[in-house]
């Protein structure tokens, strides 16, 4: 009735309105307080949130993109401006705390998934979240390393945005980024051990077309996060307050001999070639006799596994096995990734394994 | 890529051998002060076994003309070395230890692990992660 928006009744009820929308002009005002649209939160059902909670470890090398080989560059399709400013700043690698890079995950990452947000707590990094209950990107944002990510669910794939990234966060390689940088994902499990994350890192402002991988995980279901204070021992800073005093040996170390020479004297770099081991690895107590050789099914994956243990932060599933020589007490193989060639050894069993390039 | 290998033993307790080797594995910095083409195999005593982060350390010492010489071998990070077999206790301090490492280049006593044998006869590896 259009009558009863006259008199004190209206103004009651402008006033009214006035003051629930300056409360809600407020919320909105201070960044990251969770930004609904009309009709509040819509949260997706428990039932119907995906499986992927737990551990993960990253398939592949440390970089941004395995599809490239490994001796092609790694940077951002800058134009020539942004190509300018990226000159002369140093290759840091794919590495580091901040969207994207957290996502190459050097180490291990934990995802969480509740009606509110997928959860990704990687080891060496802050953790980062995606809302998935219908919250916007916040009106007035405070950047962040890892940016403000939203994500909505086209069937079993998540998608996903994330804008408002830190100006000193730098893309993988430590190349600048504009403020027009946005990334897109889309989030998926094939099977049940594996997640991939495809990344498409859009910067109308400093690329010439976007910038995409795709970043594959493996489950690890008897995984629990290691901590990683990088505190707590380290002697890369200049007084040198990791335990044990500086890089260079111990503080405590009496000084070396000044005569490393008679060395070269008692052994001619012509000295004849051993065969396997280093002689002095010969004084050690031998290793128990192995009576499990490795199952035929079972093989490849157990040399897999086996050249991880040699090597470390590596997922099993990204080796390729080939040339397999068995003895009564070794097995040697080559192991492949996509780049590097490791000639393995270990005891029958797989056990004792060693890899060099 | 292949490189010679050729074994030197030291006139006393510790040997110095030239094969093909590979560092740890290392988010943290680079490789380049260590020389990945010579492994360098040291005798020793262990002084201490620091399961740390960013960087494990063995402090190793080694007679060499009769005169013990800290070493200092850096290892990976402890997520790193305990999801592949290693651990607070993998050393104790008096364990009689043959180290493998990558040298210094700068040839200050210490390097990069390559492997360890215990004294059971274990052996343990820490590879470089490939990338």
């Amino acid at each position: 009735m259009k009558s009863g928006f006259t008199g004190p009744r209206r103004r009651a009820r402008v006033t009214a309105a006035v003051v629930v929308g300056l409360s809600w002009v407020g919320g909105h005002a201070w960044a990251q307080t969770a930004n609904y649209p009309a009709g509040g939160p819509k949260p997706p059902s428990w039932s119907s949130l995906p499986a992927w909670n737990g551990m993960w470890e990253r398939d592949g090398d440390i970089v941004w993109d395995d599809r490239i080989a490994p001796d092609q560059p790694q940077t951002p399709p800058y134009n020539a401006e942004y190509q300018k400013r990226a000159a002369g700043i140093p290759n840091r690698g794919p590495v580091g705390p901040g969207m994207p890079n957290m996502m190459t995950m050097i180490f291990p990452m934990e995802v969480e998934i509740n009606q509110r947000e997928m959860l990704i707590v990687g080891e060496s990094s802050a953790p980062r979240r995606i809302y998935i209950d219908g919250r916007l990107h916040p009106e007035d944002p405070l950047p962040s390393s890892t940016g403000h990510s939203i994500g909505q669910w086209k069937g079993k794939e998540l998608l996903v945005d994330t804008c408002c990234i830190k100006d000193s966060t730098p893309l993988p390689g430590g190349g600048p980024h504009s403020d027009a940088l946005h990334i897109k994902e889309r989030i998926w499990a094939p099977d049940a051990n594996t997640l991939l994350d495809e990344i498409t890192v859009e910067d109308p402002k400093a690329f010439l077309k976007p910038w995409t991988t795709v970043k594959t995980f493996r489950r690890r279901p008897d995984w629990e996060p290691v901590e990683y204070d990088r505190q707590e021992n380290d002697r890369d800073t200049p007084a040198g307050r990791g335990r044990g005093g500086p890089r260079a040996g111990g503080a405590e170390a009496p000084a070396a001999p000044p005569a490393p020479a008679p060395v070269a004297s008692a052994a001619p770099p012509a000295a004849p070639v051993p065969p396997v081991a280093p002689t002095a690895s010969a004084s050690a107590s031998p290793a128990p006799a192995r009576s499990r050789p490795l199952g035929k099914p079972a093989d490849v994956v157990a040399l897999q596994k086996a050249t991880v243990r040699a090597v470390g932060a590596m997922a099993w599933e990204s080796v390729k096995i080939s040339n397999v020589q068995r003895d009564p007490t070794t097995v040697k193989w080559v192991a492949a990734t996509r780049s590097a060639q490791l000639h393995c050894t270990a005891a029958a069993d797989g056990d004792d394994s060693v890899c060099e390039r | 890529m292949k490189f010679a290998r050729a074994a030197f033993l030291l006139p006393l307790a510790s040997a110095l051998c030239v094969t093909a080797g590979a560092a740890p594995a290392s988010a943290h910095h680079s490789y380049a002060m260590f020389d990945r083409t010579k492994a360098v195999t040291l005798e020793g005593t262990v002084k201490e076994w620091q399961f740390t982060n960013p960087h494990s350390w063995l402090q190793l010492i080694v007679l060499e003309n009769g005169t013990p010489i800290e070493y200092g071998v850096e290892g990976a990070s402890v997520n790193t070395l305990i999801r592949i077999g290693w651990g607070p206790k993998t050393f104790k301090a008096g364990d009689k230890v043959t180290i493998v490492m990558n040298p210094l280049r700068d040839g200050t006593k210490g390097g990069a692990f390559v492997k360890a044998t215990l004294p059971s006869g274990k052996t343990l590896s820490a590879g470089q992660t490939p990338g």
